[in-house]
């Protein structure tokens, strides 16, 4: 056999990829490289262009520019049913004229096997979806989880080298979603298959994700793991998307062997943060995680750095206590801390004090 | 509460009570007088049939009108060539005629499904346009475009296509070209209604899996779209078993057709007994896919 001429590194190579409807852009030379096997995520708000990128893939548009490559194999001009990619629709689309069985043998009658072949992979794919005693039944006898079962194992039934799923949890509700999250992530290591999610729910995709896209209006903004993401978001854009963040104004004063001597608005004194070839002057923001802040009644040793605040409101959850807090000019503040500490009994309306450490600081750009 | 709902109950009633007595006045009693006038003899009296109901003759006059009722009228449908021959006709045209109208409209149908949500309307609009305008005089439009001198032949002359004019008015041709123009409607809007109705993303999945768009076409949209096409068969095949008016303007002689029998046997032979045992003949023919519709109908709405 001939070893395909990318690297596993680039199993689905995306190159340089424009694509225009009218006057509007929807992708801007999107570049991306998605390895085999991997649970992929195309994560952005509505009208980043995930969905495009992603009928490009499967043959229902066509780029005006770059390349799209699967398993090295150039994909230009090839129509989609000629695809070794499948989808999975975020409407499920399933055939309302024909059975749950019908509807998963239908894509695989069209490979040119046998009769008995055709058979046994269908129920193979019932099994892995668990749908073996509703077979028989119309897609408007199911119920929305089990239609998106459905939806999976007709997609997967071809054996595709990527499957690609539109929001496929946006149709569910919350309790069915958690559940299927697994489900999901089950069938991707037993199939072994290339799964590419599109997606604007942030969690879903930290919950499912091997690696992230993070796009904005047409263009990549972030490749990365989630937690990659998470603790060294790119820039302000990604750190404001992808969990919360509290955000100060900042310019760089000095900078010198890697750290910055900050100044923040509403944060006293200068702040030395982590930055690496980072041009001096304003436009920064110091960014830091809800988790990361420190609360107490006045200044003390478990924190660099402490401004005034007040308490807005103060909520329960699980575990933790979330807190909600106004600075001296006005700007809210978000506090994360562990509801067995000391830090998480202040009232609504205390006049505290919020600190942190300079090394949980990060210093980012818009 | 109980005298509110039983209230309620006669007003429901009364509702659907109301186009209920409208279709007892105007199409089952209409329908019953057929009946009784072909079960007739023919007569040159007024009115030409026998025999008459005389209720000044109490009990005699009732069993008297009830001996003379006889089934010789329905005998000489089903055994003259004649009445047989328009039946077949009929039949004919109205299936070649359903089905010519079903090619034409489909692709019709199916490109304004999927022409962009703004047009619709507008699309939908010109289909019903020539509704605007008399049926009669619309037929009546179509001889000038048809005969030997018409607008089609000195076309086509021009274009040199053909040398000598083609004789297509007083044919089935032309029977045939009135019937696709005038029922168009009546194929399109039911087609349309069915075809627009379905995720556009059905399409798409039966590409993904390995379908090309002709063979997507064969497994997915057209079995979606049978109620329509059920739906717009029926609603064509029905009037024109009956038509009248088509092929009287445009048909020749030889197209005798059984609207156009019982024109003939009403008005110029007066023999009504006969005309109405051809009509209700009709009526029993008709009956098959109209109730085959309605079923159709009722089972889709329950599904």
């Amino acid at each position: 056999m001939i070893a395909p001429a990318t690297a596993d590194s680039a199993f689905v190579s995306i190159h340089g990829v424009s694509k225009r409807f009218g006057g509007v852009t929807a992708l801007n030379g999107v570049s991306l490289d998605i390895c085999r096997g991997e649970f992929f995520s195309l994560l952005g708000p509505s009208g980043c262009g995930k969905t495009t990128l992603m009928r490009l893939i499967a043959g229902f548009e066509d780029p005006d520019a770059g390349q799209i490559a699967i398993d090295g194999a150039d994909l230009a001009g090839v129509p989609p049913h000629l695809r070794s990619v499948n989808m999975m629709f975020q409407s499920y689309a399933l055939f309302p004229h024909l059975s749950v069985w019908s509807n998963i043998a239908f894509g695989v009658k069209r490979l040119g096997l046998d009769r008995k072949a055709v058979a046994s992979r269908v129920d193979a794919m019932l099994g892995l979806v668990q749908m073996q005693e509703l077979a028989k039944r119309k897609p408007d006898q199911l119920s929305g989880g089990q239609r998106q079962r459905v939806a999976l194992a007709r997609a997967l039934a071809r054996q595709p080298k990527v499957l690609l799923l539109d929001e496929p949890l946006g149709a569910l509700d919350k309790r069915l979603r958690k559940e299927t999250q697994g489900e999901l992530k089950r069938i991707q290591a037993l199939s072994g298959t290339t799964f590419v999610v599109v997606t604007h729910d942030q969690d879903e995709a930290m919950a499912l994700s091997d690696r992230i896209a993070v796009m904005r209006k047409g263009e990549i903004v972030q490749v990365d793991a989630p937690g990659t993401l998470y603790d060294r978001p790119a820039n302000r854009y990604i750190a404001d998307f992808i969990g919360e963040m509290n955000l100060f104004p900042a310019t760089i004063a000095e900078l010198s062997q890697g750290r910055a001597l900050v100044a923040a608005k509403g944060v006293p004194g200068t702040v030395t943060v982590a930055a690496n070839s980072a041009p001096a002057g304003e436009g920064y923001w110091l960014a830091l995680r809800p988790e990361h802040m420190r609360l107490g009644t006045g200044e003390g040793p478990d924190a660099d750095h402490w401004l005034p605040a007040r308490v807005i409101d103060r909520a329960r959850l699980g575990a933790q206590v979330a807190y909600r807090l106004r600075g001296k000019d006005g700007d809210m503040l978000q506090a994360v801390v562990a509801s067995t500490s000391s830090d998480a009994s202040f009232a609504a309306g205390s006049e505290i004090v919020i600190g942190f450490r300079a090394g949980d600081a990060q210093l980012l750009r818009d | 509460m109980r005298q509110v709902s039983q209230q309620r109950d006669w007003g429901l009633r009364a509702l659907i009570g109301l186009p209920f007595l409208w279709l007892c006045v105007f199409f089952l009693a209409p329908f019953l007088i057929i009946l009784r006038i072909s079960l007739s003899d023919p007569a040159s009296l007024q009115p030409p049939y026998r025999p008459q109901l005389d209720w000044s003759r109490g009990w005699e006059g009732v069993t008297d009108f009830l001996a003379g009722l006889d089934l010789e009228n329905y005998v000489t449908v089903f055994t003259d060539g004649l009445y047989a021959s328009a039946f077949i006709t009929s039949l004919r045209i109205a299936l070649v005629g359903t089905v010519l109208t079903l090619l034409v409209g489909y692709p019709l149908a199916l490109a304004m499904a999927r022409a962009s949500r703004r047009w619709r309307p507008l699309l939908i609009a010109l289909i019903v346009m020539p509704f605007w305008t008399s049926f009669l005089i619309r037929v009546y439009a179509w001889i000038a475009i048809l005969k030997q001198e018409g607008l089609l032949n000195q076309f086509l002359l021009w274009l040199g296509v053909i040398t000598t004019p083609l004789e297509i008015l007083n044919t089935e041709i032309a029977v045939q070209i009135g019937i696709v123009y005038s029922y168009l409607p009546f194929m399109v809007l039911p087609l349309y209604a069915a075809l627009e109705r379905h995720d556009p993303a059905l399409v798409e999945a039966a590409q993904d899996l390995g379908c090309t768009p002709t063979q997507a076409f064969w497994r997915v949209t057209l079995p979606l779209s049978l109620p329509g096409i059920i739906g717009g068969c029926v609603l064509v095949f029905i009037p024109v078993m009956g038509e009248f008016i088509i092929p009287d303007l445009l048909g020749g002689s030889d197209t005798l057709m059984v609207g156009r029998l019982i024109w003939t046997e009403f008005f110029s032979n007066r023999d009504w007994p006969i005309a109405s045992a051809i009509a209700i003949v009709l009526l029993a023919i008709l009956a098959v896919p109209i109730l085959y519709g309605q079923r159709r109908a009722v089972s889709g709405v329950a599904g």
